[in-house]
């Protein structure tokens, strides 16, 4: 399953530099968005490091402006998220608490189904249109999901 | 003479007296006979002018209702645009349900015909608008319906819940 990365830099108000990662999956019409700080770009678990600046709002709210980035670039993609833990379990983490109430929010449920995984702090967004045409796209990126963050021991992020 | 005098009065406002009466009594029936007049005059008046207005009435809310079916609300459609809008009307149909249900029970055969052809048409509106909410109901379900089978551990967000906890202030971005 190969994936194209979009990678995306942007900097805080407190002067972090984060960067965003859109993994692309063209035949799944997926894409998951990441994100982490720069100046832990060399660590293994970059995706759960904390930088302690208190702006989670405002780089989650910038990861919706990819998505929508990315949405306007190919209007059939669905998106996944995963809220990365900063500690040892993966339950309801914080980010995965954020994305969920933006994304809640913010996206219509005509345009998307939304579904959750809170074991795993997972969220999805299933483009409606692109899913009902093709009857394996759901199974597809549940597949791609189960290869990225595997459902039990150890994540990828 | 006096005598003949007082006889003669007393005849006379005998006299008098009996047809003062008999004229109270004639003035009496002209005056109920004159009432009587005036309310048949009313009457024929009243239904000469209300028959009309009634069935002008009857023809307005009929062809009010014949357009309603026409414009077939019960065909709905969600698109790109009017999420917003198709919640917001639901909103109001529902709420406006719980009125229609017991006028969609109404048995008009024991009703008079006047009545029967007002209610009738009241009748045929509430059936309309109950199809365009069991429609629209349907059309919201289908949204919450899954894609495939879904692995354990996930769960469908029902469009429901995501609607009834939105900040309202926000606009949707997609």
């Amino acid at each position: 399953m190969g994936s194209t990365i979009h990678r995306f830099v942007f900097r805080t108000p407190k002067r972090r530099c984060i960067i965003f990662e859109g993994h692309f999956f063209e035949a799944e019409q997926l894409a998951v968005v990441k994100f982490y700080d720069k100046a832990h770009s060399l660590s293994a678990n970059r995706f759960s490091l904390m930088n302690h600046s208190h702006e989670a709002a405002q780089i989650i709210r910038t990861a919706v402006e990819i998505v929508l980035r990315l949405y306007a670039d190919n209007p059939f993609l669905s998106f996944a998220f995963m809220g990365a833990s900063d500690t040892s379990s993966n339950f309801e983490t914080r980010r995965f608490r954020i994305y969920r109430a933006m994304l809640y929010r913010l996206f219509t449920e005509q345009a998307f189904q939304h579904l959750q995984n809170p074991q795993n702090s997972l969220y999805i967004m299933l483009h409606r249109v692109y899913c009902e045409s093709n009857k394996d796209a759901q199974a597809n990126i549940f597949k791609i999901l189960a290869s990225i963050y595997p459902e039990e021991g150890e994540s990828d992020e | 003479m006096t005598t003949d005098i007082l006889l003669h009065d007393f005849a006379v406002v005998e006299r008098s007296g009996s047809a003062a009466v008999l004229s109270v009594q004639t003035a009496q029936k002209v005056r109920s006979f004159t009432k009587a007049f005036q309310n048949v005059v009313l009457v024929l008046l009243a239904t000469a002018v209300s028959v009309p207005l009634l069935f002008l009435l009857w023809v307005v809310l009929s062809l009010s209702v014949w357009r309603l079916g026409r414009l077939r609300p019960y065909k709905v459609a969600l698109d790109a645009d009017n999420y917003k809008d198709f919640r917001l009307r639901f909103a109001k149909i529902t709420a406006l349900g719980l009125t229609l249900q017991p006028i969609t029970q109404l048995d008009l055969s024991k009703r008079n015909w006047v009545v029967r052809s007002f209610l009738s048409q009241a009748v045929k509106a509430a059936i309309i608008l109950q199809r365009h909410q069991a429609e629209m109901t349907k059309v919201l379900q289908k949204l919450d319906e899954p894609y495939g089978p879904i692995s354990s551990g996930w769960q469908i967000l029902t469009s429901d819940d995501r609607w009834g906890n939105r900040p309202k202030p926000y606009e949707y971005l997609v």
